[in-house]
């Protein structure tokens, strides 16, 4: 189906009836693939699902958490105008998955041996300290409720566009908010793995497949057709460091990537995803197969369909794109399949912020609940603590809709700023779950400092972005938390538990099971 | 599990020799060679990416810049990828040097 819509999304209401049952469908198939899931009434299960999955639905967890809504809206517009730039996000990608998989296993073995089942809780152990642990619980918070907002305002925008505008925005916003609220709360840590089981595969189907459907009969008609276009109108999308970002210091390109690989896998809603992985070895196994994953799904559905988008623009095929390019993924679907590839857009975009808003409304429930009520209240049973976490699950979810009603037109502004805020966590995160030198007064006084800094030129930029010598701030920020926290840790004494606890992962390993065995000649097989 | 065989994996065929021969190798890497093998490369590859004067000046004129895809981004993507193939394969490193030491 070929349906030319020169001017944008303009269907009918018959046009719209297929990718609004389309997308109903796909809310209905998430009910029902979870519906075992539903009715957690302890909070090991709500938090962290006791750990039954294995490497394959972990990756996909991983993918649907990290890949925001907003992808297919607010950074396929980055696509279709920076073109070559946008492999920042793929680059930035790929080594935030690394880092992670640098410290899963003590992740992993400290949440089981010792029940952690949110970061905070983990900062709270490894460094023995309350303060370290309010910091991490409340300046993640801080940093991840704009997402949430965005995503709502994702949720309602693809909606509004699945129906060709014949929802209202408000409404549209508030069923899929309604939707995933109710079941996070009722379905917890398993609802949201098994909800990210169907949103990875989306997302790999729909960026690989589709995507690539999208450039073969797309109007350039394949991708060697479709880069000579492209070097013909536009050869600066082709190279480093693309238009958008011309005239920006190399240092820029360094700091975007840099900031946004400690930040990418130490959100507390994506790096929890550890604490539901059947052992450590499954957690490490889904970081290597979303590495691999990664530079395929932005190549295919992000960079090359933004080009796309971009080309149709410079040779007179549509525009629409091109001027609107957060409404392009859904514009050039409609203009290749009509419908139908509306319908297809929708459910890959729709699923993409069903696993964020899913990953975010269950991180704030669960850490509401076990960092924030329960060091205040030592007897909380486990059947109220589950039950504090639904609710406040539900709460934070009507807060963020209310919000999401408001006008906020820095909103966008201050959830990328919280990218250079969440990164100070890196030291604590990483750094100090690899080195046992680390000491909670060195974490303390980086976080302090790095943020101050970070805080202080963001103040001193905003809504800019670039500080000294092209850096942004939370770069500035971390070296200031990154020298605090290696100079405080040396000057202040190591306590033993430190080693303790990192000889535990090596014993909890042998322990738990079963010391070595000696296999010489023998197939090595998957988990 | 060790030694489980599969449809694709019966003894003798060659996808069960490879296996067996890649488990052999992974049980047998020491710390400094796994350092040497994998960790090098891919902070090399980290490197050349995020400080891209380092290879933007070849990348950007090397010609025909459009063959299928442009060479710019062939070069940047094919680095990703082998950061992402380094990176799943020390994965199965660590998983076979794991379920050596009997904690899988």
């Amino acid at each position: 189906m070929w349906s030319v819509l020169q001017a944008g999304l303009t269907g009918t209401l018959a046009d719209a009836a297929l990718p609004i049952l389309g997308g109903l469908a796909f809310m209905a198939f998430l009910v029902v693939v979870n519906r075992r899931a539903l009715g957690v009434e302890e909070f090991e299960e709500f938090a962290t699902a006791r750990g039954v999955f294995g490497s394959i639905p972990i990756a996909m967890s991983y993918l649907a958490a990290f890949f925001v809504g907003a992808s297919y809206t607010a950074f396929f517009g980055v696509t279709v105008h920076w073109g070559y730039g946008y492999y920042y996000a793929v680059a930035y990608s790929v080594f935030g998955i690394f880092i992670l998989y640098l410290v899963t296993r003590r992740i992993w073995v400290w949440g089981d041996a010792h029940d952690i089942t949110t970061q905070a809780d983990g900062f709270g152990f490894r460094y023995d300290s309350q303060f370290v642990r309010q910091l991490g619980t409340w300046g993640g918070m801080a940093a991840s409720f704009p997402w949430l907002i965005m995503e709502l305002w994702t949720l309602g925008f693809l909606w509004s566009h699945a129906s060709y505008g014949k929802l209202p925005f408000w409404l549209a916003m508030a069923i899929g908010a309604a939707a995933i609220g109710i079941y996070v709360a009722l379905g917890g840590m398993r609802g949201v793995v098994t909800s990210h089981l169907v949103v990875g595969v989306s997302l790999i189907l729909g960026s690989l497949v589709f995507g690539t459907l999208l450039i073969v009969y797309g109007p350039f008609g394949g991708f060697g057709s479709l880069f000579g276009t492209i070097e013909s109108n536009v050869p600066s999308m082709l190279t480093y460091p693309g238009p958008a970002l011309e005239g920006t210091p190399t240092t820029y390109w360094t700091s975007i990537i840099v900031t946004s690989m400690m930040g990418a896998f130490v959100w507390p809603w994506v790096m929890n995803r550890v604490y539901a992985a059947e052992s450590p070895t499954s957690a490490k196994a889904g970081a290597g197969i979303v590495a691999l994953l990664i530079p395929w799904i932005g190549f295919l559905g992000f960079l090359a369909v933004g080009l796309m988008v971009r080309g149709m623009g410079a040779t007179g095929l549509g525009d629409y794109g091109t001027a609107n390019p957060q409404q392009g993924w859904l514009w050039v679907s409609d203009f290749v399949f009509g419908p139908i590839g509306v319908t297809v857009g929708v459910i890959v975009a729709l699923a993409l912020a069903v696993g964020t808003v899913s990953a975010l409304v269950h991180f704030f429930g669960t850490t509401f609940s076990r960092d924030v009520v329960r060091p205040l209240k030592d007897d909380l049973g486990d059947k109220r603590e589950t039950r504090i976490a639904q609710v406040f699950a539900v709460f934070v979810t009507v807060l963020a809709y209310i919000l999401a009603n408001l006008d906020l037109p820095m909103l966008i502004f201050i959830a990328l700023t919280a990218y250079q805020f969440i990164i100070q966590l890196f030291p604590a995160q990483i750094l100090g779950f690899i080195w046992p030198g680390a000491t909670k007064e060195g974490v303390s006084v980086g976080l302090i400092g790095g943020l101050a800094v970070t805080l202080y030129l963001t103040y001193t930029t905003f809504p800019g972005i670039v500080s000294f010598l092209g850096f942004t701030p939370g770069v500035w920020g971390v070296l200031v938390n990154l020298v605090l926290f290696f100079a405080v840790s040396y000057v202040t004494d190591t306590p033993d538990r430190n080693y303790r606890i990192f000889e535990e992962v090596e014993q909890y390993m042998k322990e738990e099971y079963g010391g070595a065995a000696t296999p010489t000649v023998v197939a090595a097989d998957d988990d | 599990m060790a030694g489980t065989e599969t449809t694709t994996g019966e003894k003798g065929g060659t996808v069960h020799n490879l296996r067996t021969s890649f488990y052999n190798w992974a049980i047998g890497l020491s710390s400094r060679d796994k350092i040497k093998i994998f960790w090098v490369p891919i902070i090399v590859l980290m490197f050349i990416l995020v400080f891209p004067p380092t290879f933007e000046a070849w990348i950007n004129h090397v010609e025909p810049r459009v063959l299928w895809i442009p060479w710019s981004i062939f070069i940047t993507h094919a680095l990703l990828v082998v950061v992402g193939l380094w990176m799943f394969l020390m994965q199965r490193v660590d998983n076979a040097q794991a379920l050596d030491r009997g904690e899988i």
